[in-house]
């Protein structure tokens, strides 16, 4: 049976015993308290333990998830992306055809017979027929791209996207047309 | 009403126990108004008390819950689970970010980069009541669009740019900075520039879009990236014409 320990009350442990070995301490005759002074040291025991197992040590594991090389055919907007870019190494190709043609037309008239019969060559026609299509893309593309880096503002509005999305079509058009007049295409 | 279920497969990561990220499938039931916070919210309380993930406002506001439903990001309060039916929805972390449990994500980069901007109005130091403190509706114009970021990082997951080169200071975080260069009462300029202008500020963004795309607020930050680009250059170029301004 477990009793309150007498706290204030009997004789403290350890106080010499006035009345004889006929009186000893209660806490000494009954063991209740070394059962006590156990349990306070199983009890520090399991706190430090529990202190020990709270102790606020880093769990932290961050996991990073790496890039895949193909992550430009993840969505359809990056892959719309990589068409635009690559648009650029097609036109690119064919601008360095036209360097290699203005070396060929420096360099004389059998370099510049050759460079326009390689123009007729399958492997130049689709060249050609590729690099056209791509700087259609390449060029619509960044058309419509425009407003995002010029804003023109009227008062407390911003013209449309539209509006200056249209703008560049017509100065395509208006410079398209000056380059048929000026190679002699109406005369 | 009878109630539909769809089967919603969630990234679980736990730090402790996992080597690395594993999905679990839950069947959650949804009705019309359900959104997919409230889904995962459902899986909390009735399936899975482990599961993490960061919400707080429910009304796309706060920006706590960003995560990426289906391959793209998303606010997860701002979704509803009837659009993704049949199913299954795939929830996934913001992406480009590194994942400390769950659905939660490393906040600390993003908001070093924020910081870093200065995003905050830089006075000249007049008193408060003279003019260069007013602003007229034309004015707020030139910044009040950017002004409405909530910094739920839903471009800085959308963005490849950020996956690919960790360190790009990342389309809020430019933004932010060209709000405050817009803004009148800003003489804060000149202070954002260099960093803007190094090899990690504006440059490495190549102009994918998909973070204008993404956005749940409208900002359109890869607008305002290329407008720094565009002043960016222009202030280059003006320390040609004008050597006392440049360094």
């Amino acid at each position: 049976m477990l009793t309150e320990p007498q706290i204030g009350g009997g004789t403290p442990a350890g106080t010499p015993d006035t009345n004889g070995p006929a009186t000893p301490p209660i806490g000494r005759v009954s063991g209740l308290l070394e059962q006590a002074e156990a349990t306070l040291a199983r009890t520090a025991e399991a706190r430090a333990q529990l202190a020990e197992e709270a102790r606020p040590r880093s769990a932290r594991r961050s996991y990073l998830a790496p890039m895949p090389r193909t992550w430009w055919l993840r969505t359809k907007e990056y892959r719309a992306y990589a068409v635009r870019e690559f648009s650029s190494v097609v036109v690119g190709l064919w601008v360095f055809n036209l360097l290699v043609g203005l070396l060929a037309i420096n360099m004389g008239p059998e370099s510049w017979a050759w460079w326009v019969q390689w123009q007729s060559h399958p492997v130049g026609i689709v060249l050609t027929v590729v690099a056209l299509a791509f700087s259609v893309v390449h060029a619509t593309t960044w058309f419509v791209l425009t407003p995002k880096v010029v804003r023109v503002r009227r008062g407390r509005k911003y013209v449309a996207d539209s509006v200056l999305v249209g703008i560049n079509y017509l100065m395509l058009a208006g410079f398209a047309a000056l380059m048929v007049w000026w190679l002699g295409g109406w005369s | 009403m009878t109630e539909n279920t769809i089967v919603i497969e969630v990234q679980r990561y736990r730090p402790d126990v996992d080597e690395k990220p594993h999905f679990q499938s839950y069947d959650v039931p949804w009705t019309p108004d359900t959104s997919v916070l409230d889904a995962l919210n459902w899986i909390k309380d009735n399936l899975d008390p482990t599961l993490s993930f960061r919400w707080s406002c429910r009304m796309a506001i706060c920006g706590s819950c960003g995560f990426t439903l289906n391959g793209k990001p998303y606010l997860g309060c701002e979704q509803f689970v009837r659009d993704f039916t049949p199913g299954p929805l795939r929830i996934e972390p913001l992406q480009n970010m590194a994942v400390e449990k769950d659905l939660v994500v490393d906040l600390e980069p993003f908001l070093e980069k924020l910081a870093a901007v200065k995003p905050y109005v830089i006075p000249d130091g007049s008193p408060l009541d003279s003019p260069s403190h007013q602003q007229t509706p034309e004015q707020m114009l030139g910044y009040h669009q950017y002004s409405m970021c909530i910094n739920c990082m839903l471009c800085y997951s959308a963005c490849p740019q950020v996956g690919l080169a960790a360190d790009f200071l990342g389309p809020a975080a430019v933004t932010a900075a060209v709000r405050y260069n817009n803004d009148s009462r800003d003489h804060g300029a000149a202070q954002r520039l260099p960093l803007l202008d190094s090899e990690n500020g504006l440059w490495p963004c190549t102009f994918v879009g998909a973070c204008s795309t993404a956005c749940p607020k409208g900002v359109d930050p890869a607008a305002a990236i290329q407008q720094a680009k565009l002043a960016s250059t222009m202030a280059w170029a003006a320390e040609f014409v004008l050597p006392q301004k440049g360094a």
